[in-house]
């Protein structure tokens, strides 16, 4: 068939009407006011990333719009004009990490506003603009976790992680296809520095692992006259002690749908162990019979230890154990310890205390409470409170949820929290930042962004005990692997004087 | 020989051989879709293949993931075993035509040799811990050897072998061990090579330098298991000979070819292939599928299997025919068997129809990781959910996210109320082909959870629910279901069990304390082993009222007792004799067992 001749004026003619007619469509359709209809109603993004305050060093916010569609558009802008459009034919808003980092760098101090709309039914739906602020405080760069199965008993592939907060490079710090499968837990750091921090391995290759002054060291806690190896860590700011408490832990299982296991210590104490000279040093103060000390957590300045203790009771009355938050003062050069507060006694809250963190300037004491017991994790009833030690104040702040509520940790400058919580699905604990403010609020938590906003919705495995570091800590699991091989080193025990 | 001749000769040759290696893949198929379909199925439910990058991006972190993710994929329709049979016969096939191809370049022209390695992976096949992806894995690295030997060039050849080890170490693992030996083998003994000693040079310096490079940024694994994985393979002794040999016939045929070569002066062997040959070969491959038949088929496994397959699928009597072939089987199979019998209506009343091994036979107890795996479903189907969801849990920890645990943790979340639990494990599900119905239809019903009452299964587990807490103990499973009974009295097979516990350890006293229960649980009439376990024990008397001995009971006990006074004289046949009229019965049991 032949096909009918055009003449080229014509041509020309059909090609500018054909041009014209395309950027008419694309304006009216793209554009803010073709067949927009405007409702005042936020849209549902998951994660909820509406009304909360981000640091200016944050990755991107990804998330999904949880409104029914054909296409997406989000105008995320700063008060300065500067903007961001992403669009999507699916739900997903991934946002472009360079513009992003320009972006919210210029938002610091101010909001970030996300217009959100949606094409439906040939119009697009304009929701209300979802404002964020952006606090001019950055947050730590790196938290380091733990990925672990919340399972009971058993375990298969866990590892301890960082992550750098401005983007969603994680990077392993130690896994254990590579030390036979054991567990690794209970990483800490000295004062959210990188160049200093411990974990433990326990079972096969067993050991404590001390990275200090840039060199690996793996020791062996346990002494014959302490009740375990080191479990839960902290370091004195000094750098050369760490206080560990020293447990017998049992767990046993529930029968009812609405609880799980409960974790029990039979046996408590804490040690001080010396980095230098390897000895694991036991006060009465703080290792009493009568007594389960657990917990610690010294203060900025090294001069108090805070701890929890209970009443060392039966396993029976498990439900009865209630932990006090206590304190006692310390002198590092002498070793020696003084005498012991009670800060917050349990027969007065009548509740448990448990993860007692203080703030980096030594004002705040962000710790756990619950029912009763001190492994909170498996308690749905465990919140986050605060005790501003200036004034022996308690706040219960508006970030805790109807579940578990548990290890937390604060940045350097003070500004930011990260805690572990199970709010999600009351299972697989996931971590959340909230802001901190000079006059004591707390901003609305926010999950960890995630390079894909539906990674939580099917990851099966926890984000355990996040410790927020200021830069990149310098251990991968290679380079651990040398001296994870070797014998631990023995430590010798004594008593404080 | 005339020429028309010989190419008739040829002729009649190739469709005898065409004919010959047809029956071979047809016993092939035959032998995967009918005597080891359990198998397949079993190899199906310890995987679980995603439609996901991430997903994806875990096989990426080990050397060989991409031939396992392949394997992977391939296994996902092993929920079909006739498709799985295909599978596994495919690969056969592309095996064979590989290694054809490779012997026939070094001369080796007999059909037998090339079919050898076909018989190896069949042997390999039949056990279930050899997955598809060790077949691939091979199946790769004989193709980088047959590309190779495509190229003329030296130069382009060296190239190519430096990048085939690296991709085959990547996408095919350990095996890349193979395609270097071949390829060093073929250029020592076919070429003159002036590269060679580059060439060994560069690949040991690559392998080595792989191990170090490779190591440190992606596989954070062990040496061993770096270099050594398709050698640790576990499973019985034929399947570790048979990856070595498998591993080594190719180098070893090569060398052999070469000598032969050399010894006879580079004349080749054709063989044509007529109807002598042809019937010789068949025998041979008949001979062959005896030996694998009776030494190599696992056939206690795969009625074990199949078991585990008809329990997942519920169809009760099916088990039961499979445990009635091969009785007692081991622990898991008398687990399994007694799960069956109670929901077929049959343990009061058959369980000693079966083998019984004591109280270990109703619970498979808490020890090594294949108990969780199979241990949480008597736990599940007695209402005691929290344990089912603990032990399934467990399970998906050391096994990994496979199809019936994650359903099983899914379901035992939506009946204790937790439905954002459920809906994690249900949107891994929905990622996959075959479960994405499945999943899709519980996320619907947990969207609304008043729907969730619709669900009969949830409804009838949720009735069971537990109120009055308590702690798991493993070690005490009668207190367990004591404490199930003392929540729901009316937990008929929490009852059935603690009954059957007690006649398995012949506690006929507690027994007969509980057999007022049966009222309470509107049984019509006494399960017959009750009867026979109250007659036994002589506490007729507390049988609740209502209820009565059968005449049929009363008569067989009579028999037993007669039968027993006659031949108490002689202790030998006694027992033989009783097992014989009295092996199914309670009496037996409670006598010799």
């Amino acid at each position: 068939m032949k096909l009918p001749y055009i003449p080229i004026n014509s041509h020309k003619i059909f090609t500018t009407c054909f041009f014209i007619f395309s950027a008419f469509l694309i304006i009216c359709c793209s554009g803010n006011d073709c067949n927009e209809i405007t409702v005042n109603k936020e849209p549902v993004i998951i994660p909820d990333y509406s009304n909360i305050t981000v640091p200016q060093n944050i990755a991107p916010i990804n998330f999904y719009i949880a409104e029914e569609g054909k296409r997406y558009r989000v105008v995320i802008k700063s008060s300065k004009g500067t903007q961001i459009i992403v669009k999507s034919f699916d739900n997903k808003i991934i946002i472009p990490i360079g513009r992003w980092k320009k972006l919210i760098k210029e938002a610091a101090g101010g909001e970030l506003i996300f217009d959100i709309s949606v094409r439906k039914n040939k119009s697009w739906i304009k929701y209300k603009s979802i404002i964020n602020h952006v606090a001019a405080e950055p947050i730590d760069s790196y938290v380091v976790y733990r990925l672990i199965h919340p399972g009971f008993e058993m375990w298969s592939r866990m590892g301890i992680y960082q992550r750098c907060l401005e983007n969603f490079k994680e990077l392993p710090v130690m896994v254990n296809t590579l030390s036979q499968n054991n567990c690794i837990n209970c990483h800490s750091f000295l004062k959210n520095e990188s160049h200093t921090m411990l974990f433990h391995m326990r079972g096969n290759m067993g050991g404590t692992v001390i990275y200090r002054n840039r060199e690996i060291k793996k020791v062996n806690t346990k002494t014959d006259e302490i009740i375990s190896a080191g479990v839960y860590p902290s370091w004195h700011p000094s750098g050369r002690y760490v206080t560990f408490s020293v447990n017998k832990i049992m767990q046993v299982f529930h029968a009812v749908p609405d609880k799980r296991i409960e974790v029990i210590d039979t046996l408590s104490d804490l040690i001080i162990y010396d980095t230098e000279s390897n000895i694991v040093y036991q006060c009465e103060s703080i290792a009493s019979k009568e007594r389960f000390e657990t917990f610690p957590y010294w203060s900025p300045d090294g001069k108090y230890l805070y701890f929890c203790s209970a009443k060392a009771l039966d396993k029976s009355r498990y439900n009865e154990i209630r932990y006090d938050l206590l304190r006692i003062s310390f002198n590092p050069e002498t070793r020696r310890f003084g005498n012991v507060d009670t800060i917050i006694s349990s027969s007065k809250t009548g509740k448990s205390i448990s993860f007692p963190v203080v703030s980096p300037d030594g004002r705040y004491i962000l710790f756990c409470m619950s029912e009763y017991g001190n492994f909170t994790i498996w308690h749905n009833d465990s919140d986050l409170y605060l005790l501003d030690i200036e004034n022996n104040e308690i706040i219960r702040p508006a970030i805790n949820s109807n579940k578990s509520e548990s290890y937390h940790s604060w940045s350097s400058n003070g500004r930011w929290i990260i805690f572990a919580s199970r709010r999600d699905d009351g299972l697989f604990t996931r971590l959340w930042i909230a802001y901190f403010s000079s006059d004591r609020q707390f901003g609305k938590p926010f999950t960890l962004p995630q390079k894909n906003p539906e990674h939580n919705e099917s990851f099966l495995k926890s984000y355990n005990r996040p410790e927020l570091i200021r830069t990149k800590l310098d251990l991968h699991p290679r380079k651990l692997f040398k001296h994870i091989k070797k014998d631990p080193l023995p430590s010798t025990f004594s008593l404080c004087n | 020989m005339s020429i028309f001749k010989k190419k008739e000769n040829v002729k009649e040759s190739i469709v005898l051989t065409r004919i010959f290696v047809s029956a071979v893949f047809i016993l092939h198929f035959i032998y995967f879709a009918f005597y080891n379909k359990y198998h397949l199925a079993y190899q199906e439910q310890i995987q679980l293949f995603r439609y996901d990058c991430e997903y994806f991006k875990e096989f990426l972190l080990k050397p060989g993931g991409i031939s396992e993710y392949a394997g992977t994929f391939l296994m996902q329709f092993y929920l079909f075993p006739t498709i799985g049979a295909f599978i596994v016969t495919f690969l056969a096939i592309a095996l064979f035509f590989l290694s054809k191809n490779i012997l026939k370049k070094s001369n080796i022209n007999s059909l037998l040799w090339h079919l050898i390695p076909v018989l190896f992976v069949t042997i390999l096949q039949s056990d279930y811990v050899f997955y598809a992806s060790y077949t691939i894995g091979f199946l790769i690295s004989l193709s980088f050897y047959i590309i190779y030997l495509q190229l003329n060039n030296n130069y382009i050849r060296i190239i190519f072998f430096i990048f085939s080890i690296i991709f085959v170490y990547v996408i095919a693992g350990e095996f890349v061990i193979l395609t270097i030996t071949l390829i060093l083998f073929y250029e020592f003994f076919n070429t003159q090579n002036k590269f060679m000693f580059l060439l060994v040079f560069i690949s040991v310096a690559l392998i080595i330098s792989a191990h170090f490079i490779l190591k440190n940024p992606l596989y954070l694994l062990p040496p061993d298991y770096l270099w050594l994985k398709p050698l640790i393979i576990y499973g019985n002794t034929f399947t570790r000979v048979s990856m070595l040999i498998m591993l080594a016939y190719f180098p070893v045929l090569l060398l052999l070819g070469k000598i032969w070569q050399l010894m006879f002066k580079g004349r080749q062997v054709q063989i044509l292939m007529n109807l002598r040959l042809f019937i010789t070969g068949l025998l041979i491959i008949i001979s062959c599928s005896f030996l694998i038949f009776f030494y190599v088929y696992d056939y206690k496994t795969e009625l074990l299997l199949g078991i585990d397959n008809n329990i997942q699928k519920e169809k009760w009597e099916n088990v039961l025919k499979i445990s009635a072939k091969a009785p007692g089987l081991n622990q898991l199979a008398v687990y399994l068997t007694n799960i069956a019998l109670y929901k077929s209506g049959k343990l009061g009343d058959e369980m000693f129809h079966y083998n019984q091994i004591g109280t270990q036979g109703l619970f498979p107890g808490w020890g090594g990781e294949a108990s969780p795996f199979f241990g949480n479903e008597v736990l599940y189907h007695l209402g005691y959910i929290n344990e089912a969801h603990r032990w399934a849990f467990e399970a998906m920890v050391s096994k990994g996210q496979v199809p019936r645990l994650l359903k099983r943790l899914a379901i035992t979340s939506i009946i204790n109320g937790n439905y954002e639990t459920a809906r994690k494990f249900l949107n891994v599900l929905k990622k996959t082909l075959f479960y994405r119905k499945w999943a899709l239809h519980y996320i619907n019903l947990i969207s609304n959870p008043d729907k969730t009452y619709e669900d009969e299964e949830i409804r009838e587990k949720r009735h069971f629910l537990i109120n009055s807490d308590f702690f798991a103990n493993v070690n005490d499973y009668e207190g367990e279901l004591i404490k199930l009974l003392e929540n729901h009295p009316d937990n008929r097979m929490a009852f059935e069990y603690l009954m059957s516990s007690y006649l398995l350890r012949k506690d006929l006293l507690n027994f007969a304390r509980n057999i007022y229960r049966l009222k309470e649980l509107n049984y019509k009439e006494i399960p017959v082993h009750y009867e026979e376990a109250l007659l036994m024990s002589g506490l007729t008397k507390l049988i609740p009222e209502g209820y009565s001995i059968r005449e049929s009971t009363l008569q067989t006990f009579n028999n037993y007792i007669i039968t027993y006074s006659t031949y108490t004289g002689t202790p030998d046949k006694l027992q033989e004799i009783l097992f014989s009229r009295f092996g199914k019965t309670y009496f037996y049991y409670y006598q010799f067992r």
